[in-house]
């Protein structure tokens, strides 16, 4: 344990000419089992992310780095602490008030099985629009179309793409609502290097250039790397905070984590 | 191996829940139908046993009367103890709560040491001429008691006082009672009263056969001579003719019942496979045989179809002991039977279940040895992929569907019930052989206004409607079975009620037709028969003695104006006017005239000449009121024409106008309600059976679409968590399920009924086709039983889809993506 660890545990107040805060969780606990079998999966965490912020959460396999994340979305509830999205505590809303918000502030992408199989990629890109009965922004969506590079894949089932292709439809779809959040689960996970580096590079362009708020979830050092920080996580806490990280100084943190 | 089934059974009885819903209401329903077929047929056999106790011969009139002088031999026969007479008349009696009399049986009643006779439960029986005992039922109804005196009268219209002296226990008898008085007094009652039979009591050492012999050969030729248990065995087949037919009816619905069980069945065990697929293939990767993995779906298809079959039995017990113990309490006109349970109405019912469970389960155990054990080592079975059709399948369904066709065309147009039967019953399996291509393409079309008008969720329904071609066609398949011949039914029996009712209104066009003979209809008489609930309209006739061409006969007059009222052919109304008289068939023929040939009637000095026309169902010489006043101004009235509601119950209208008009001691009351109610008892029993034993096989076909659903449930928890991570909410995901399934259900009942129309239609056609004058057939459309029957469809697809939906909106969305 080291790196910065105590300044974060405390919780630190965002200071002047940083960022305002997206997403905040408070404290976090997420406790699976009861009596003996309990296992904590998140011990106290508290951590603040960026208004356009490019984030990596990263830790070993079992660190909580998922449950944070699933935490953070609303697709759980934590068994203590508070989740703030902007102004809106998300630990204490019934399932139908975080279905709005999931529908509406957040956007996803992961790792696989990441579109409907009977959709077109059209649809897929506009669901979370549909779900909401809203209507997409006509000049964004051919915007995210073109940069993705997608135009002449629109009208194809998830089962006529490659993977790569698959994940930036995803992509499209998480930023299509101009969430205040997109949370990526390993999105990287599935797809060959290439790929991999296109989707990446297209979530940094949207922190850079249109301003999105990225969370990401990954155990790839070369990934991180895109990020413009990275928290790391052990056994349900936190263990550090990386800005700026190239592949190299990922790695080493993550040695020191093991060590 | 028998450890991995045993637990298997286990971890997936929830599974397994739904296909022994199946077979409990299959083989249920079939042990019902057996259990009360045996015990009806066995209290039958006991009840008419227990009349015939102590006959040892019975000498019966198959083809000629029995005579005097045959009852004079029969008692001569040295090898009988005891001959018994059995003798009948039918009298009129004059209940006290009767404004006319009605008529009944009368038996002689006889005594003798070794034939019982008829039993009193109260009072005594009848000793001398002047006494009288009565069945307790027809006392009970016209509130008759002992002690009292009644008029009879016999058909000669000779009366007699007697006094009711006792009350007869008919609580056992099958079918109408009679009364019973001393042979003297029915001997004067009716001279000639009609011989129904000679019983005889065997001596000491007589076998039935030897005194059945002996009677034989002294009696006419054309009387036969029973044993005593031949002739049990002559009646009861005589008497459960009916409940044999209707055997065969609740066996054929059995047998439907436990054929929809069949596919929900084999539905659910492949649903259980392809949840398992990953298991299996562990199982082979270990080092299972592909025997050892079907024989293991096999042996846990047997386990579950023994329990639930014998289940399924205990449920039919119980059912049949309840509905028996009904019949009992409430009166429902059926003699009481009791429960008598055999070995076959048990084990047949546990057999068939079980065997049906076999054979449901032998497709997808082949398809579970199938699984490559490669499988298991795959991250994660992609969605199941929809499986095209096979060609050979749709080729084959096509050619079912059009050589059906063709026969069901053919046994319409030729009026051959067996060629249309199986025409039908081919194209059907054409039907469903094709439906993986027929119900994906309707589920579309109707899903189109859905998926337009209700969003996202609604149009992912129809998706995944469709996705799997060949479950939701197996699916809907139960249902559409279920639907299809319960739609027939109503067309059917709409269509053949129909026909009945054209053609009955061509033979009997008016309903009822009360008259009197000598007697004056009382002024308030119209008032009276307008009063009774159920008629309608009431339009007096006048009848008249006059001479045509030397022959006397009756002339009925009656109003132009108001003819069509009572009337029910509108043609033959219209051709009741001035200078027209309508003749019936055998009149025409009397007076010999033809269609449009002149007749001329008269009255005293009146003559009056008129165009004749056939005019059937009316009386045998129709003419206008005016016409008639012709003939004798101011003729009185001396009947009335009545018109009826078709939804009154007819008995109970004919029963009122009986009894109506007291001061009028002769009344005839005659016409073709009495004809139309009887029929329409019989099509209303046969539509409420049928629809009532049909529903059992809708009721599992849906226990099958719930299965279906809940498999896709499962099959879809990430694509459905990936929705709700997407921000669908719980009431969508719900509201998606139940479009899936409302759209199968509707699909499965618009087919239905739109076959149920094709074959009750084409049906009726070979039926009913050869029976009416002309060869035309009513095709009737019954619009609210068909709206009811895909309302129900719809509802009951809803309701299917409520459990499978709610576990799937349970599912927490990031459990369901975390499993990867």
């Amino acid at each position: 344990m080291s790196l910065q660890t105590g300044e974060l545990a405390a919780g630190r107040l965002p200071q002047d000419g940083e960022p305002r805060t997206a997403i905040r969780a408070h404290e976090l606990r997420k406790v699976y089992g009861q009596g003996d079998t309990a296992v904590a999966a998140l011990d106290g965490v508290s951590v603040d992310f960026g208004v356009g912020q490019f984030t990596a959460i990263m830790g070993p396999s079992g660190s909580g780095k998922s449950t944070l994340m699933h935490c953070l979305a609303g697709l759980d509830t934590p068994t203590e602490g508070q989740v703030l999205l902007g102004e809106t505590e998300l630990t204490r809303l019934p399932d139908a008030e975080l279905t709005k918000i999931r529908r509406d502030r957040v956007g996803f992408v992961f790792q696989s099985f990441n579109l409907l199989p009977m959709l077109s990629a059209n649809d897929n890109i506009l669901l979370p629009l549909e779900l909401g009965n809203r209507k997409p922004d006509q000049q964004w969506l051919s915007t995210l179309i073109e940069v993705l590079g997608l135009a002449d894949r629109l009208t194809h089932r998830p089962s006529e793409l490659s993977g790569g292709q698959q994940q930036r439809v995803a992509v499209a779809r998480a930023l299509v609502g101009r969430p205040e959040v997109v949370f990526a689960d390993e999105p990287t996970g599935n797809l060959d290097s290439r790929s991999g580096a296109e989707v990446l590079g297209f979530l940094r362009r949207s922190v850079r250039e249109f301003g999105q708020t990225v969370v990401m979830v990954t155990h790839d050092p070369l990934a991180a790397s895109y990020a413009d920080r990275v928290v790391m996580l052990a056994d349900g806490k936190l263990a550090g905070e990386l800005r700026q990280p190239t592949p190299e100084s990922v790695l080493d943190a993550l040695r020191q984590l093991g060590a | 191996m028998r450890r991995s089934i045993l637990s298997s059974l286990r971890a997936h009885l929830g599974r397994l829940i739904a296909a022994c819903l199946a077979i409990v209401l299959g083989v249920g329903f079939g042990s019902l139908a057996m259990i009360v077929h045996a015990s009806a047929s066995h209290g039958v056999d006991e009840t008419i046993g227990a009349q015939y106790k102590g006959v040892d011969a019975m000498v019966y009139p198959d083809q000629v009367t029995i005579s005097p002088a045959d009852i004079a031999k029969v008692q001569k026969v040295p090898q009988a103890a005891s001959v018994v007479t059995l003798t009948t008349t039918y009298m009129d009696v004059a209940f006290p709560d009767l404004v006319r009399g009605t008529s009944i049986p009368v038996d002689a009643l006889y005594s003798s040491q070794q034939i019982a006779g008829p039993s009193t439960s109260s009072g005594r029986l009848p000793t001398a001429t002047n006494e009288i005992a009565l069945p307790a039922r027809t006392a009970t109804k016209h509130k008759v008691g002992v002690g009292q005196t009644l008029r009879i009268s016999s058909y000669d219209d000779k009366s007699w006082t007697v006094t009711v002296v006792g009350l007869l226990d008919d609580s056992k008898v099958v079918g109408g009672a009679s009364a019973v008085a001393t042979p003297a007094a029915v001997k004067i009652f009716d001279p000639g009263a009609y011989t129904r039979g000679i019983a005889l009591a065997a001596k000491p050492g007589v076998t039935q056969q030897q005194l059945a012999d002996a009677a034989q050969a002294v009696v006419t030729s054309g009387l036969t001579a029973y044993t005593g248990e031949a002739f049990i065995e002559h009646e009861v087949k005589e008497y459960t003719n009916g409940i044999d037919v209707l055997g065969g009816v609740f066996g054929m619905f059995a047998v439907i019942a436990l054929f929809v069980a069949c596919l929900v069945i084999g539905n659910t065990f492949t649903i259980v496979i392809a949840q398992r697929t990953r298991e299996m293939a562990l199982l082979r990767c270990v080092g299972a045989s592909r025997r050892q993995v079907f024989s293991s779906v096999i042996a846990e298809a047997t386990v579950v179809g023994v329990i639930a079959s014998a289940i399924g039995v205990v449920f039919g017990v119980a059912l049949s002991a309840l509905g028996l113990a009904l019949s009992r309490e409430f009166d429902w006109g059926i003699p009481p039977v009791p429960l008598h349970l055999d070995l076959s109405s048990i084990f047949l019912p546990l057999l068939l279940g079980t065997l049906a469970t076999l054979i449901a389960a032998v497709v997808p155990a082949r398809r579970a040895t199938k699984v490559a054990p490669l499988a298991a080592l795959r991250p994660e079975a992609a969605p199941a992929a929809a499986t095209k059709a096979g060609v050979l399948r749709l080729v084959l369904g096509f050619l079912l569907l059009a050589g059906g066709g063709l026969l069901l065309a053919v046994g319409a147009k030729s009026h051959e019930v067996l060629i249309g039967v199986a025409g039908g019953a081919i194209s059907f399996l054409g039907i469903l052989a094709v439906g993986s291509l027929l119900v994906p393409a309707l589920i579309r079309v109707i899903g189109a206004l859905p998926a337009r008008g209700g969003g996202v969720p609604a149009r992912i329904a129809v998706a995944n409607a469709i996705r799997n071609p060949r479950r939701t066609a197996a699916t809907t398949s139960a249902l559409l079975i279920g639907v299809t011949l319960i739609s027939l039914t109503c067309v059917g029996i709409a269509s053949v009620r129909k026909t009945f009712d054209v053609s009955m209104d061509g033979q009997y066009p008016v309903d009822l037709m009360v008259t009197t003979y000598k007697e004056k209809m009382p002024a308030s008489a119209e008032q009276q028969l307008r009063d009774i609930k159920g008629v309608t309209q009431v339009v007096p006739i006048s009848k008249l003695m006059v001479k045509s061409g030397g022959q006397e006969l009756e002339v009925t007059g009656l109003d132009a104006a108001k003819a069509g009222s009572v009337i029910h052919n509108p043609s033959l109304a219209a051709q009741v006017k001035a200078g027209t008289a309508l003749l019936d068939y055998p009149t025409m023929r009397m007076l010999k005239v033809e269609n449009g040939s002149p007749v001329t009637i008269v009255a005293g000095q009146h003559k009056l000449t008129l165009t004749a026309q056939r005019g059937n169902g009316l009386d045998p010489f129709t003419v206008t009121s005016t016409d008639l006043a012709k003939l004798a101004p101011g003729a009185p009235v001396t009947g009335f024409w009545l018109a009826s509601v078709p939804k009154a119950d007819g008995g109970d209208v004919i029963d009122a106008v009986q009894q109506s008009i007291p001061t009028v001691k002769d009344l005839s009351v005659e016409g073709g309600l009495a004809e139309r109610t009887s029929y329409t008892k019989i099509f209303d029993v046969l539509l409420i059976v049928a629809v009532g034993l049909l529903g059992v096989s809708v009721l599992i076909a849906l226990v099958g679409v719930g299965n279906t659903l809940s498999l896709s449930v499962l099959e879809r928890t990430r694509e459905n968590a990936l929705l709700r991570a997407m921000g669908l909410s719980r009431r969508q995901l719900r509201r998606m399920l139940a479009v899936e399934s409302l759209l199968m259900a509707l699909v499965a009942a618009g087919l239905g009924i739109v076959l149920g129309l094709i074959y009750g239609w084409t049906g009726t056609s070979a039926l009913m086709g050869g029976q009416t004058v002309d060869g035309a057939v009513e095709y009737a459309v019954p619009g609210t039983l068909l709206v009811v029957i895909a309302a129900v469809a719809a509802v009951a697809g809803l309701v299917a889809s409520v459990l499978p939906a709610r576990r799937a909106a349970k599912v927490a969305p990031a459990g369901a993506l975390a499993t990867e």
